[in-house]
C-alpha cells in the first residue's frame, strides 16, 4: 500500500524545545509499513515527536519526512496520513457519524456515504453512529476516532494512545483492527506507555526515554531483556538473618541485603521462582512473613533499566 | 469549506453566548417599540441616529463580534479541535475563510437585522434609511469579523485585547484623538451608513467620507484574513 520503496517515516535528528525544556532530544529513527510501537512513560516525549511527524509542531532542530515530502506546510501530503491525536476531544455536539462524515468530506474523498459505512462498521460502532459523540464512553469515543482517522484509507496511520481508556473487549477489537490494517500493507505507528498493549500490536518499537531514543529494534528481543532484568523485593518479616541465611542457598536469589531490624531486600532475575520459593524457606525456618512488595517494578524503572543498556 | 463553515455555525449558535447575544441584539428593537408607543420629545431621525450611534455601533456591534470572532477559532484552540481541520489536505486559507464567514453570519447578521428593525419601527427615512442601517452595520460586522478571528488565533487574550479596542480605543480615545476616525471600525460603520442615506447620521463631527470608510473597511478584513492564515501556517497546532 506504502506508495515509496523506502522507509515511510524518516525522522533525523529531531529536537522540540519549549521556553528552555527539551521535550525531545536528537532524535532519528525510520519506520517502514507493519505496525512500529513508540513506547516510554507519560513525558517521555513521544506525542511531540509524533506531532512533530504529523506536522502539527515544528521541530526546533532536525527533519521530519513522509513518504519522502515535508509534512509541514505541505496539506497534500495528509491524504496519505490519517492521525489520530492524543487528545480525546472531539465535537460534542455531532454525531458519530457527522463527525466521520465531516473526515471524509475534509479529506475528499469520492464516495462519502461508502467510506463513512465502512469506516464505522471497522470499528464496530454502527448501532451507536447517530447518538452525540458527547454522550459515548472513552472508549467508545477513541473507536469513532480511529473511524475518522481511517475514512480516507491512507497509507500511514500515526495514532497517539488509541487504546487508552478502551475496556479490555474494546482493546482487544481495536487492536485486532490495527493488526488487520497493517495486514493490508499500511504502515501504521501506535505510541503507548504500556509495555503490554505494544506487545499485542506492535513487531518493532521504538522506546523513548527522557526526550532520547534509548532503543529501537523487535519487540521481543527488547521483551526478553526486560524478562532478564533483576528485580529488587523488599520482605519484611519477624527474622531477617535467619530469613537471609536461608535464602542465600536459593537458585532464584541473587543477593540478599539485611535493611534494618525486620527487612531484607532481596535480588532476584527469576521473580515467578522466588515467589515460590519465599514462602517454602519461611515456613522451614519458621519465619512469618508480614511483607513482600517490588521495589522496582514501576513502568518508569523498567523504561530506565531498559535505556541505561543495563540488558544488553 | 461548506463543511467548515457548517461545523463553525453550529459552534458559535450552538453555544449558551447565542442567547446573551439574542438578547442584546433584541435591546434596540425594545427601545424602539418603546419610543413609538410612547411620548418622547426628540425627533424619530435623532432617536434613530442615537440608537444606532451609540447602543448598536458602539456596544451591540463590536461586542457581539468580539464574542463570534473570538470563539471562531479560540473554541478549537481551548478544547483542541483544531487538528482534526489543520490535519486534512486543505489549504490553510480554506480554513480561515469559513470561520470567519461563520463568525460574520452568526455575529453581524442578527445586529444587522436588529438595527434594520429598530430604525424601520421609529420610521426615520423610511425604508432606505433602515437599509442603509443594516448594510453599513454588515460593513462594520465584516470588519470587526476579520480582526477579532485573527486576534483569537493569535492570543489567548484575544476577548480582553479586544474589549480594551472597543471600549478603550474606539470609545474613549476616539473622543480626544481625531485621527482616531481612521483607525476605527466604529467609525467605518458609521460613515457607510451615512453613505448609504445621507440623512443618517448626519451630525457627527468630522466624518469620514463614506469611500475611505468603505477602503479602509476592505483592507481591514483582506489584512487581519492574510495574517490569520499567515498565523495559522506557521503557528503549533495543538
Amino acid at each position: 500500500m506504502s506508495s515509496t520503496t523506502g522507509p515511510t517515516i524518516v525522522v533525523d535528528g529531531v529536537s522540540k524545545w519549549f521556553s528552555g525544556v527539551v521535550a525531545v532530544s536528537d532524535v532519528s529513527l525510520v519506520v517502514e509499513p507493519g505496525v512500529t510501537g513508540l513506547l516510554g512513560p507519560n513525558g517521555a516525549g513521544k506525542t511531540t515527536l509524533l506531532r512533530a511527524i504529523g506536522g502539527l509542531t515544528q521541530p526546533s532542530q532536525g527533519t521530519v519526512t513522509v513518504f519522502g515530502e515535508s509534512v509541514r506546510r505541505n496539506p497534500e501530503v495528509y491524504r496519505r496520513i490519517g492521525y489520530m491525536p492524543e487528545h480525546e476531544s472531539v465535537y460534542d455536539f455531532l454525531s458519530g457519524r457527522a463527525f466521520v462524515e465531516l473526515a471524509a468530506r475534509l479529506q475528499g474523498v469520492p464516495d462519502i456515504d461508502g467510506s463513512v459505512r465502512r469506516a464505522i462498521e471497522t470499528v464496530d460502532l454502527v448501532q451507536h453512529q447517530d447518538r452525540r459523540l458527547g454522550g459515548y464512553s472513552r472508549g467508545m469515543r477513541q473507536r469513532m476516532r480511529l473511524a475518522a482517522t481511517l475514512v480516507h484509507d491512507p497509507p500511514l496511520l500515526v495514532l497517539d494512545e488509541p487504546l487508552s481508556g478502551t475496556d479490555p473487549a474494546q482493546r482487544l477489537h481495536l487492536r485486532d483492527v490495527i493488526r488487520g490494517l497493517a495486514a493490508e500493507g499500511r504502515t501504521i505507528l501506535v505510541s503507548s506507555h504500556i509495555l503490554e498493549e505494544v506487545d499485542e500490536l506492535a513487531d518493532r518499537i521504538h522506546l523513548m526515554v527522557s526526550g532520547k531514543l534509548a532503543a529501537s529494534g523487535d519487540y521481543r528481543a527488547i521483551r526478553q531483556k526486560l524478562d532478564d532484568r533483576p528485580f529488587l523485593v523488599r520482605v519484611d518479616c519477624a527474622d531477617p538473618r535467619a530469613l537471609a541465611a536461608g535464602l542465600v542457598g536459593v537458585e532464584a536469589v541473587e543477593s540478599v541485603e539485611i535493611a534494618g531490624t525486620v527487612g531484607l531486600r532481596v535480588r532476584s532475575r527469576d521473580v515467578a521462582s522466588l515467589q515460590r520459593s519465599l514462602p517454602v524457606v519461611a515456613r522451614r525456618l519458621s519465619v512469618r512473613l508480614t511483607r513482600v512488595e517490588p521495589l522496582d517494578d514501576s513502568l518508569e524503572s523498567v523504561f530506565e533499566y531498559l535505556a541505561s543498556g543495563s540488558g544488553g | 469549506m461548506t463543511a467548515i463553515f457548517g461545523l463553525t455555525v453550529r459552534q458559535l449558535a450552538g453555544s449558551r453566548r447565542l442567547w446573551l447575544v439574542l438578547a442584546l441584539v433584541a435591546l434596540p428593537v425594545l427601545a424602539a417599540v418603546v419610543f413609538r408607543t410612547g411620548e418622547s420629545t426628540t425627533t424619530s431621525a435623532r432617536f434613530a441616529d442615537n440608537v444606532t450611534r451609540t447602543l448598536i455601533g458602539s456596544a451591540i456591534l463590536p461586542l457581539v463580534m468580539l464574542l463570534f470572532g473570538t470563539s471562531a477559532f479560540g473554541n478549537e484552540l481551548v478544547d483542541r479541535t483544531l487538528g482534526y481541520l489543520a490535519l486534512k489536505p486543505i489549504a490553510r486559507w480554506r480554513i480561515v475563510l469559513p470561520k470567519l464567514a461563520a463568525a460574520f453570519v452568526v455575529g453581524g447578521i442578527p445586529v444587522a437585522a436588529s438595527g434594520f428593525l429598530a430604525v424601520a419601527l421609529v420610521d426615520a427615512g423610511g425604508l432606505r434609511g433602515a437599509l442603509a442601517t443594516g448594510v453599513g452595520l454588515l460593513v462594520g460586522a465584516a470588519a470587526y469579523a476579520a480582526l477579532f478571528t485573527w486576534a483569537g488565533l493569535a492570543t489567548r487574550h484575544a476577548l480582553l485585547i479586544g474589549l480594551v479596542y472597543v471600549f478603550v480605543w474606539e470609545a474613549t480615545l476616539a473622543a480626544y484623538l481625531d485621527g482616531i476616525r481612521f483607525l476605527s471600525i466604529r467609525r467605518y460603520t458609521l460613515a457607510a451608513i451615512h453613505g448609504l442615506d445621507d440623512a443618517r447620521l448626519a451630525t457627527i463631527d468630522n466624518p469620514l467620507s463614506p469611500g475611505v470608510a468603505l477602503v479602509a473597511a476592505a483592507i481591514v478584513v483582506v489584512g487581519f484574513t492574510a495574517l490569520a492564515v499567515r498565523k495559522l501556517v506557521r503557528m503549533d497546532v495543538p
